[in-house]
């Protein structure tokens, strides 16, 4: 099992890195621009106060929570609720990919599975790897506000970036979950992602639909979306208990089923 | 002592298509099994079975009397398994996929031998390495462990006939220490090389499992006949003679069992020339797949 771990480690650092720098770099940017953006904070306000509600709702942004003048919430609502999230989908469904699916596909799965391993064990192995790397990817994201905050005199509360990077990591779980089970399902990559892609995209919509009419206001209920609320988990600090509920709920339902699942299914390279 | 492979009634279906459909037959310990077929007789499908890549849809599969599917780990620890075109992984070397195996099966005792043997560079990645050397960092990562049950899916399909030897040569080695080997291929001249025994496997339906001495021994011979009387092909159609072909100042007849018959009939003419031969595997192989046609 090590010997699996450790490969997929020296395989894929270097994707952590660049996905790790590049959501630094971003963060960066946003956060240098942002005492600019604080002294005309009254101006910005007044601005997007003139935008309709329904562009809010597509976007997924609370209008209440719209601030120029605290750091947590601006970022909450510029990297973390488009930017990040793209990322951390991407790497989460590449990663899972990569791992099962990837392997059938290019027919390296025979070499793993002809030895005297389990495939439960190949696929906690794989499973570990990507979860830790998620996990690293997420916590680099979010606890760089704070240097980066310091360096451009900004300041931030350290327990409610911890509690944000709790949640995000949470979502990301939950994502990497549905991407496992995806890719343990199908034989092919591109399939994979495309089911996976499809469910998130179709969630969305979800969302957008549900804060549109008060009559299909549920249907948010079966989106992340509706509980992975950036602006608001950094500006307070907490979240509705549902979302742990859901995220972790998703996140080892899925995770069970793909290990059941792989362990089941036939593998023909 | 326990039959090296011992598979009963192996069933198995994608959908409506049955890949294999009641295949039964064992391989004893430090024989070396040859498993013939066309593409699409379920070959590779039954080797998939007893890897356990794929699982069953009915039938019992037992190496070294242990169950393929529950004891699969186990099993592995004895098994070397080469498929016909080796995937590995590209950004890899030799050296990076020899660690790998022996993180998981331990330190090798001979790869330093495989790789100088078979006159193999492990400082190349895989996706830079021609086939021919593709399936030689295959053969090593088969090897290197010294597998009990060597079981290998047309191990030299592409391969040119220097390295086919180099190959032949390594498994005979194998097969005097004892190694018990499963080879599955469509290439007769190959089988007759290495192997003992073989089953020759038809739509998913094993017809034949014969000692390849025994399925040399098949009546049936060729015959080339030249006469200075004058005669018709039809003047030696009867039973047994499946095929005749007319030669300048003669036949060429394909006879099956008693030999009698025809060489009574062929001595009531004057012979200029007559030639019996048997006949090749290559062609008793190709009647099994005429029997139904």
């Amino acid at each position: 099992m090590l010997g699996i771990i450790w490969r997929s480690i020296k395989d894929k650092k270097l994707s952590l890195i660049i996905y790790s720098v590049a959501s630094v770099g971003f963060l960066e940017m946003y956060i240098a621009l942002f005492p600019s953006l604080q002294k005309q904070s009254q101006q910005l306000s007044e601005l997007m106060k003139s935008y309709p509600d329904s562009f809010f709702k597509a976007f997924n942004i609370d209008p209440n929570q719209l601030s120029f003048t605290e750091i947590g919430s601006y970022l909450g609502m510029e990297q973390f609720n488009f930017i990040w999230p793209v990322m951390a989908i991407a790497f989460a469904i590449g990663f899972a990919n990569y791992s099962l699916a990837g392997e059938i596909e290019k027919g390296t799965a025979e070499i793993l599975l002809s030895q005297p391993i389990s495939r439960l064990k190949i696929f906690l192995s794989k499973y570990i790897v990507g979860l830790g790397f998620l996990a690293t990817f997420t916590f680099v994201s979010v606890f760089a506000i704070i240097p980066l905050a310091n360096v451009h005199g900004a300041s931030v509360d350290i327990s409610k970036i911890a509690f944000f990077a709790l949640v995000s990591f949470l979502f990301v779980w939950a994502v990497y979950g549905i991407a496992f089970l995806a890719s343990s399902f199908f034989s092919e990559k591109g399939k994979a992602a495309f089911a996976v892609s499809g469910v998130l995209v179709l969630m969305y919509v979800l969302n957008i639909i549900g804060g549109l009419k008060e009559s299909l206001n549920d249907l948010r209920y079966l989106s992340f979306f509706n509980y992975f609320q950036p602006a608001n988990v950094i500006d307070k600090g907490q979240t509705d208990s549902l979302t742990f509920f859901v995220f972790i709920g998703v996140a080892v339902i899925a995770s069970l089923l793909a290990t059941l699942w792989f362990n089941k299914r036939d593998i023909a390279v | 002592m326990a039959n090296a492979i011992e598979i009963i009634d192996l069933k198995k279906r994608f959908g409506s298509v049955r890949a294999v459909d009641g295949v039964t037959f064992e391989a004893e310990q430090g024989e070396s099994f040859g498993f013939l077929g066309p593409n699409g007789a379920g070959k590779t499908t039954t080797i998939r079975c007893l890897m356990d890549f794929i699982r069953p849809t009915s039938g019992r599969i037992n190496v070294f009397g242990k169950d393929a599917q529950k004891d699969s780990v186990e099993i592995k620890k004895l098994i070397g398994y080469l498929p016909g075109n080796v995937k590995l992984y590209g950004n890899w070397n030799g050296w990076d996929h020899i660690r790998f195996i022996e993180n998981i099966r331990g330190k090798s005792k001979n790869v330093d031998n495989l790789i100088q043997s078979l006159d193999f560079n492990p400082k190349i990645k895989f996706h830079s390495l021609s086939s021919g050397n593709k399936q030689k960092l295959g053969l090593i990562l088969t090897l290197m462990n010294e597998p009990k049950l060597l079981v290998m899916d047309e191990p030299t399909v592409g391969l040119d006939p220097l390295l086919q030897n180099t190959i032949y040569g390594l498994l005979n080695d194998l097969k005097k220490k004892g190694t018990t080997i499963f080879v599955s291929s469509h290439n007769l001249p190959e089988v007759e090389k290495i192997c003992d025994r073989v089953g020759i496997i038809k739509m998913g339906k094993m017809i034949e499992v014969e000692t390849l001495k025994e399925l040399g021994k098949k009546r049936m011979h060729k015959i080339e006949l030249r006469l200075n009387d004058k005669f018709t092909a039809n003047d030696f159609k009867f039973d047994g003679v499946t095929s005749i072909e007319e030669i300048p100042s003669g036949l060429l007849m394909t006879v099956e069992g008693d030999l009698n018959p025809i060489i009574q009939k062929i001595s009531k003419f004057e012979i200029a020339d007559i030639e019996i031969s048997h006949a090749n595997l290559e062609e008793i192989f190709l009647k099994f797949y005429e029997k139904d046609k």
